[in-house]
């Protein structure tokens, strides 16, 4: 595999991840009221 | 005392991991026994200041490897033993610093953080003192013959969490630099993206948000750091001496350890979570909102300038 492909491969996995994690914390967010 | 001296730095921030951690947990123990909140506030906060600080005791400890690993009397297995200990050791006091500020951020919120995070957290913790109690010993028998059991040097810790294995990696994979760079540059725009949303608002830009609406995007920050500290940490281990003898590194960790101090205000302060859409700050959170501010840029300008006004790359 080229570099150019493994580069854009692994960011574009770990962004998911990181996505994927903001989006689950982001449903601990909901307040009592607010 | 010189404060420029790394070595000098090491030894007396290699103790604060330790006793930290020791004492977050004997704070987070008592406050289970007396179900009490506030110590257990308190001892979330020990757990984040503990992992922020945890950061320039494991950068100062590489500074003062390279001052004495050619003196007698040090053996540099014995050097490497203790760098590999400190290093798991270190993830996991991250670890524990990322799921107590977790529980911080839904202490502000629901006004009680879930068992779940607190257990956690406790876990955590103490997986964190079983590994940082051997690394601070290896770390002592360095220089201190009085305490070693035997004259060998101990034996290297093993895995793909060691100095061997990362530099490996980075070495084998031409790929590795870029796409931890890339990262790093993706998890620097989360993080002030979000950090400065929230110390806009605090200094009294966008009145017409509440602020508990923009402490909801605190966690993509702190991702953004997780990712920074992942990849910087791998840039720190693979290529150590751009960074040991770097001022700018120094000012940026410094920046960076004030900065860290500024998220846990934003995230706990119950004077910002009270401001409602259309009301003004008072002149401590515009103070502390415009200093965020100037540290975030400064860790910025500081990571920049390591290879123009300091010797990397």
């Amino acid at each position: 595999m080229g570099l150019v492909t493994t580069v854009v491969l692994v960011v574009v996995v770990t962004v998911a991840a990181v996505g994927v994690a903001g989006y689950l914390l982001d449903r601990l967010a909901d307040t009592n009221g607010k | 005392m010189d404060l420029l001296n790394m070595s000098h730095d090491h030894l007396l921030l290699n103790h604060v991991p330790t006793i930290g951690t020791v004492i977050g947990i004997g704070l987070l123990l008592l406050s289970l026994v007396r179900r009490n909140d506030h110590l257990k506030h308190a001892s979330l906060e020990v757990f984040f200041v503990v992992a922020l600080l945890t950061l320039p005791a494991f950068l100062t400890g590489m500074a003062a490897e390279t001052e004495i690993i050619h003196r007698d009397g040090v053996n540099p297995a014995a050097i490497v033993a203790h760098h590999d200990a400190a290093l798991q050791a270190f993830a996991l006091m991250q670890l524990t610093g990322a799921v107590a500020w977790v529980a911080l951020w839904l202490f502000r919120r629901r006004s009680k953080a879930p068992a779940w995070v607190i257990g956690a957290t406790l876990l955590l913790s103490i997986l964190t003192l079983a590994m940082m109690t051997p690394a601070a010993t290896l770390g002592g028998e360095i220089r201190h013959p009085e305490i070693r059991i035997t004259e060998d040097a101990p034996p290297a810790a093993t895995g793909w969490l060691t100095r061997a294995a990362i530099q490996l990696l980075v070495q084998d994979n031409r790929a590795v630099w870029p796409v931890a760079e890339t990262l790093h540059f993706l998890g620097l725009c989360l993080i002030f993206g979000v950090l400065s949303i929230v110390n806009l608002r605090l200094l009294g830009v966008m009145k017409a948000i509440p602020f508990h609406a923009v402490h909801r995007l605190l966690p993509w920050g702190m991702l953004g750091f997780g990712v920074n500290l992942t990849t910087g940490m791998l840039f720190f281990i693979a290529a150590p001496m751009q960074y040991t003898t770097n001022t700018p590194f120094y000012w940026k960790v410094v920046f960076l350890m004030a900065a860290g101090l500024n998220l846990l205000y934003v995230t706990v302060s119950a004077q910002a979570w009270a401001l409602e859409a259309g009301q003004d700050t008072p002149i401590f959170d515009k103070a502390v909102g415009a200093s965020a501010i100037v540290l975030w840029i400064g860790v910025i300008y500081w990571g920049r300038m390591l290879p123009f006004l300091g010797n990397a790359f």
